[in-house]
């Protein structure tokens, strides 16, 4: 009976399956934000976890740190891995929305959910995805504590929800070049490149419009070798002695 | 498992509910802690407390006498939270907890105990339980993982980014100057 | 101060954290005894939920099955095509002559790859796609093949050992524009 039950219900799913991605236009508006929770819901996380993941969304998608169209595509790239492996991955998008942080600027570059695709076309594996990510997160951290302290930017309140401001773009971009210059370019510290490297990468940020020109020439101003240093080692050493 | 604390369980299980408020003495602030771990607001927590020791002894015969008490019943005490946690979200969003206390005594207290305080309550949920876990009930990591149903890896990560985040804000703020060298 | 140091005021804050709140356990014990003898027989949510679903109800089969479509329709809703912010249009051009199909991924579709076009064939592939300004990484997929280092680039990226080209739309400097 209980086999029966479960074939019975598998049919039904698979013929909703097909008519759903038959009435599927190709070239459709972004998905709804209900859609990207509902899509969450069906993928077995714990109801604790689903609920925890999708109040951080829907404050993301509601305050501009996170897109619908970009998350629903990370989604489904978890969803053809292990459970527990995605739900790390999630995790660590959870995490990066509860601080605040910008996790995925839509089609317009840096940000987490962006980085995982891209790592995924290059034909990266999920453990060395949730690597960078963990580290992106790391490098996203420590920049706005460093901001922070050398009063380039002013820390209220955090959290998914709070209204995005001006610094919370430049944290990303600051936090990006960064890693990217640590993690792709082969810098390290004590590089005499690394200060070129991450003002030329704001300036030309400015330049376009992605980062306010007041804030970045601010930033670009007090930014120094031992600034930048002291990221990375945040980054990478939370625990340092 | 002392002796003492078998037998009350064993007299527990015979019905005698002066036992089991002997447990319940013995174990009230442990397991406030946890609940109000997971659930940040000291009246949720209180009701979530009650509810755990009454669901405790229902399922008492339940409890496998081999394995540590405290782990079994912060388990069931976990579990009274998350659910109390799920049915708050359906119907409301907590605010997140002030500390309480005179903002003039504070004023006198130790800045930095402050600044740890707040940056533990503006962990995201499901980072403070492993936090409080291992430094208010010095459980170990195992242990951890039993009583909140997560896998060890995760409360080992959550505890790292716990850690990482509340130096980071401690930074942020001045509080501590040190953090490269 | 030292990790260490951090450590025992961890320990302080929450030691504070929790005492402050356990004044309220006073007279917990009596509260809980009272609660017990209350309802000496409550039955745990299994009795419940079994005594519930023991009864048949065609309605419930009948949300079952509803549930489950909807289930299905949402995850049939998997493959959702990238809209392409409207602005203005740059071109993504690549020479591959011999080439069956050519496509560029980045950043603008999320890592998706949007078709090139060889009209005349020339083994001149390309597409003109609309973009915000903005910092854009991408590269092209020639017959799946990743080609990383666009000559139109602003400058390259390395990652894990292939290169990705960026481009930055607007401003003085712009990419290709059309």
């Amino acid at each position: 009976m209980r086999a029966f039950l479960l074939s019975f219900f598998l049919l039904v799913c698979g013929t909703g399956l097909v008519f759903g991605e038959a009435v599927l236009p190709q070239s459709t508006p972004p998905p709804r934000p209900n859609e990207v929770i509902d899509f969450l819901s069906a993928m077995g996380f714990s109801p604790e976890f689903t609920g925890a993941v999708a109040a951080a969304l829907t404050a993301g998608f509601n305050s501009g740190r996170a897109t619908t169209t970009v998350t629903l595509l990370f989604l489904q790239d978890l969803a053809k891995i292990p459970r527990e492996q995605a739900e790390r991955g999630l995790e660590i998008i959870r995490f990066a929305l509860s601080q605040g942080f910008i996790v995925d600027t839509g089609f317009a570059g840096s940000s987490m959910m962006n980085e995982a695709r891209k790592l995924l076309a290059l034909g990266r594996s999920w453990e060395e995805v949730e690597r960078v990510l963990s580290l992106r997160l790391g490098f996203l951290l420590a920049t706005r504590s460093v901001l922070a302290r050398y009063a380039v930017i002013s820390l209220s309140a955090i959290g998914p929800d709070v209204p995005l401001a001006a610094s919370d773009r430049l944290v990303l971009e600051l936090a990006w070049a960064v890693g990217d210059f640590i993690l792709w370019e082969g810098g390290t510290l004590g590089d005499p490149r690394f200060l070129g490297y991450v003002q030329g990468r704001l300036d030309r940020l400015a330049s376009v419009g992605v980062l306010s020109s007041a804030l970045t020439g601010r930033t670009v101003a007090v930014l120094t070798p031992s600034i930048l240093e002291e990221i990375v080692r945040l980054a990478f050493q939370p625990e340092r002695r | 498992m002392p002796a003492e604390e078998l037998e009350l369980i064993h007299r527990s299980l015979n019905g005698d509910l002066e036992a089991w408020g002997e447990i319940v003495a013995r174990y009230k602030q442990a397991v406030f802690a946890v609940t109000l771990s997971i659930l940040r607001n000291y009246a949720d927590a209180e009701d979530a407390t009650q509810d755990a020791f009454i669901r405790a002894y229902e399922n008492l015969r339940k409890y496998d006498l081999s394995r540590k008490f405290s782990t079994w019943l912060f388990t069931v005490a976990a579990n009274v939270a998350k659910n109390a946690l799920r049915k708050r979200r359906r119907e409301r969003e907590p605010p997140l907890p002030e500390p309480e206390g005179d903002p003039a005594e504070e004023v006198h207290q130790d800045i930095q105990l402050s600044a740890v305080r707040q940056a533990v309550a503006e962990l995201p949920e499901g980072y403070r339980a492993p936090v409080i876990l291992y430094y208010w009930h010095g459980l170990p990591l195992e242990e951890i993982a039993q009583v909140l149903g997560l896998p060890l890896g995760t409360v080992k990560t959550r505890l790292f980014r716990a850690r990482s985040m509340i130096k980071m804000r401690l930074v942020e703020q001045g509080v501590i100057h040190d953090a490269v060298g | 101060m030292r990790w260490d140091e951090l450590e025992e005021l961890l320990r302080a804050a929450v030691r504070k954290e929790v005492e402050e709140g356990a004044g309220r356990l006073s007279g917990l014990e009596e509260r809980v005894i009272r609660e017990i003898l209350r309802w000496p027989a409550r039955k745990s949510w299994w009795t419940r939920a079994r005594e519930f679903f023991a009864q048949p109800t065609p309605r419930w089969a009948l949300a079952g099955v509803l549930a489950a479509l909807l289930l299905g329709f949402a995850l049939g809703r998997l493959t959702v095509s990238s809209p392409i912010p409207q602005w203005s249009s740059n071109l993504f051009v690549i020479a591959a002559p011999g080439a069956r199909s050519v496509s560029v991924v980045g950043d603008f579709s999320a890592w998706q790859p949007i078709p090139l076009s060889d009209p005349d064939k020339d083994g001149i592939w390309m597409a003109s796609i609309p973009l915000p300004p903005g910092r854009y990484e991408y590269a092209f997929l020639v017959d799946g093949k990743w080609v990383g280092q666009d000559p139109l680039a602003e400058e390259y990226l390395r990652t894990f050992g292939e290169y990705v080209s960026v481009r930055y739309v607007g401003g003085e400097r712009a990419g290709l524009s059309s």
